[in-house]
């Protein structure tokens, strides 16, 4: 089996997919001589999870096998890489195996750390107790919903980082919505219990959606932070983070958004910054120390909202700057920051918030994208996934 | 030989005599090897020129298809002028495979065609039955007030007017045709 590769790229996500394809685009040179190394056996389009919660897709559709997605003349190494060695140009797998690079592409994602929550590994799947942060318990979410005949119903959002920081409140609205739908809105007090300090980041998106939480008479209490849950008793207990204080709530039905970190081999290795994510460039991409070594994607330490969409953007600004650093010419392609969260308020309507590394709007359509919009949801639902399977995995949107 | 033959050295022997002609000679003679293949070469570029020129078939044929095809002294100009534009036309030739590309593949993912279709008929088939089930609704609620209206033929005769119901018998006059032709 071949060990050395001109490029090497670990996690074939929507990062990694991404990176390689572009390169293979541009010159069949690359051909046989990249390798792609992720232990998974299905490559996952996470997006679709909202809308799979919220029972207006079907889960099957958000999950492929990783062979399917694998571009033509890229090598699949089916394991899990445990170490780094970045000054020898090598990295080691869980099966012991050593491979070499000339360049190394670092994008194994963010971990989920189910084990953060007390009590939440043992209940999930039931009592209530529902996360669409995994293929496996993402259809109970919407059983959960669908069968909700009122009562306490708490959304979380956790004191980390996360993938997609609006998908916490996007199920929330979904849900919402189906308890007026199916008539049990009147008996049910909706909640948000988040440890940040406000519905979101940006200003001009923060203003419009809390002028959707006035309409649809939701309770927030900010800065406060899920630490365990008890499935039996349907009890939750969260922190203020201000004060210190613990409190318990009871509840008919809670959907966790679980707290999350950069992956642990990652963050045990000499590649890892502060955090534990890839220490790079905010705007080469390239790594602070190796300069044969680029990081992207939800692992790294880019200080901007971890999303697909920003993927989209920081893909062809690695693959360009491989590219340069071969030619020996200098690094020209550049990342600003660009970031996208298409924030569902309902089942026909979406705010499609996008913006930079200074929390300024950066839209690409031409009309005020801060109003809820049904064209924007559609987008979403319906074209969205079919762009990321043909297009962005495919190395050309 | 010449009386001036006798008397005096011939002009070019005198003008050989010169240190700058003798080294230009000396300089040329070496130089002759060269210059001989130089000429050949040439020469063989001026044959073949002449023999094309001769080949009337050949030239008959290129003339025919400068002829037949627009190249024209515009042609030419515009050929300069694409040169100048390479870069930009790359750009677009490279969105348009790009676009290519993305087509091709959704074209060939069952699994996205899938998607598409069951998403249209989701939404039409919501819709559709979201106005049906508000039309229905609202139907009932009508009859319901006109509970106690009393019906005489002539509310029948203005009915026939309508052009909804108008409509409606056309359709049945025409399905009826059909069914007799059968
Ligand atoms: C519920 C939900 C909703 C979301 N909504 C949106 C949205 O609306 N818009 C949007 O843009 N984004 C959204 N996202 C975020 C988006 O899915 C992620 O940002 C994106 O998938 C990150 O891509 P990535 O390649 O960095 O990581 P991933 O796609 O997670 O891929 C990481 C890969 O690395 C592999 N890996 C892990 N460890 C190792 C190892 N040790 N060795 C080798 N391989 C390894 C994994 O198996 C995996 O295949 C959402 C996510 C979720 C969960």
């Amino acid at each position: 089996m071949k060990s050395h590769f001109r490029i090497l790229i670990i996690g074939a996500g929507s990062a990694g997919i991404s990176v390689a394809s572009r390169l293979l685009r541009h010159s069949s040179a690359f051909k046989h001589d990249i390798a792609l190394i992720d232990p998974a056996e299905h490559h996952f389009y996470q997006p679709l999870w909202t809308l799979v919660g919220g029972g207006a897709a079907k889960k099957e559709f958000s999950k492929r096998e990783m062979e399917s997605v694998i571009p033509f003349g890229t090598h699949h190494i089916q394991q899990s890489v445990i170490a780094f060695d970045p000054d020898n140009n090598q990295v080691r797998t869980e099966e012991g195996q050593i491979i070499s690079y000339d360049f190394l592409v670092v994008a194994p994602g963010i971990e989920i750390n189910w084990d953060g929550i007390k009590g939440l590994k043992e209940t999930l799947g039931k009592n209530g107790v529902c996360s669409n942060y995994s293929y496996e318990h993402v259809d109970y979410t919407w059983e959960t919903i669908r069968n909700f005949k009122g009562g306490k119903a708490v959304f979380t959002h956790p004191d980390s980082p996360v993938k997609c920081g609006g998908a916490p409140q996007k199920i929330m609205y979904l849900a919402e919505e189906a308890f007026s739908l199916h008539g049990v809105r009147n008996q049910t007090e909706v909640t948000f219990n988040s440890a940040n300090p406000g519905i979101f980041d940006v200003e001009e998106y923060k203003r419009a959606l809390e002028g959707v939480i006035d309409r649809k008479q939701i309770k927030t209490n900010f800065r406060t932070n899920l630490t365990e849950v008890r499935g039996k008793e349907k009890e939750a207990v969260f922190e203020n983070l201000d004060t210190g204080e613990t409190f318990t709530t009871s509840f008919d039905m809670i959907h966790v958004t679980p707290p999350m970190r950069a992956p642990s081999f990652l963050a045990d290795s000499s590649l890892a910054g502060d955090g534990g994510w890839i220490d790079v460039h905010k705007h080469t991409l390239q790594h602070a120390k190796y300069a044969n070594v680029f990081g992207l994607g939800d692992a790294s330490n880019l200080p901007t909202s971890k999303t697909g969409a920003a993927i989209r953007k920081q893909a062809p600004v690695v693959a360009n700057n491989i590219l340069s650093l071969l030619k020996g010419s200098p690094m020209e392609a550049f990342y600003d920051g660009y970031t996208s969260c298409p924030i569902v308020t309902g089942y026909r309507s979406l705010i499609l918030a996008e913006f930079d590394y200074f929390k300024m709007p950066k839209e690409s359509m031409p009309f005020n994208q801060a109003k809820e919009r049904q064209s924007m949801y559609h987008l979403k639902k319906d074209f969205l996934p079919i762009i990321y399977w043909n297009g962005m995995l495919k190395g050309v949107m | 030989m010449t009386r001036q033959a006798e008397g005096h050295e011939p002009r070019w022997a005198e003008t050989m005599k010169h240190p700058e002609v003798q080294e230009s000679m000396t300089y040329l003679l070496r130089k002759l090897p060269e210059i001989q293949a130089a000429v050949e070469s040439l020469d063989q570029i001026v044959q073949f020129g002449q023999q094309t020129f001769q080949d009337r078939k050949s030239m008959d044929y290129l003339e025919d298809q400068i002829s037949l095809s627009s190249i024209d002294q515009e042609s030419i100009e515009a050929f300069v002028k694409l040169i100048g534009k390479i870069p930009v036309l790359l750009k677009l030739v490279e969105r348009i495979e790009e676009m290519a590309t993305f087509a091709e593949s959704v074209w060939n993912d069952r699994e996205s065609l899938a998607y598409m279709s069951s998403s249209i008929s989701q939404n039409t088939l919501t819709q559709k039955s979201k106005e049906l089930w508000e039309k229905a609704d609202h139907i009932q609620a009508l009859a319901e007030q006109n509970k106690d209206e009393h019906i005489s033929i002539f509310t029948v005769m203005k009915w026939m007017k309508d052009p909804s119901v108008q409509k409606s018998l056309r359709y049945a006059k025409a399905t009826l045709q059909v069914m007799n032709n059968k």
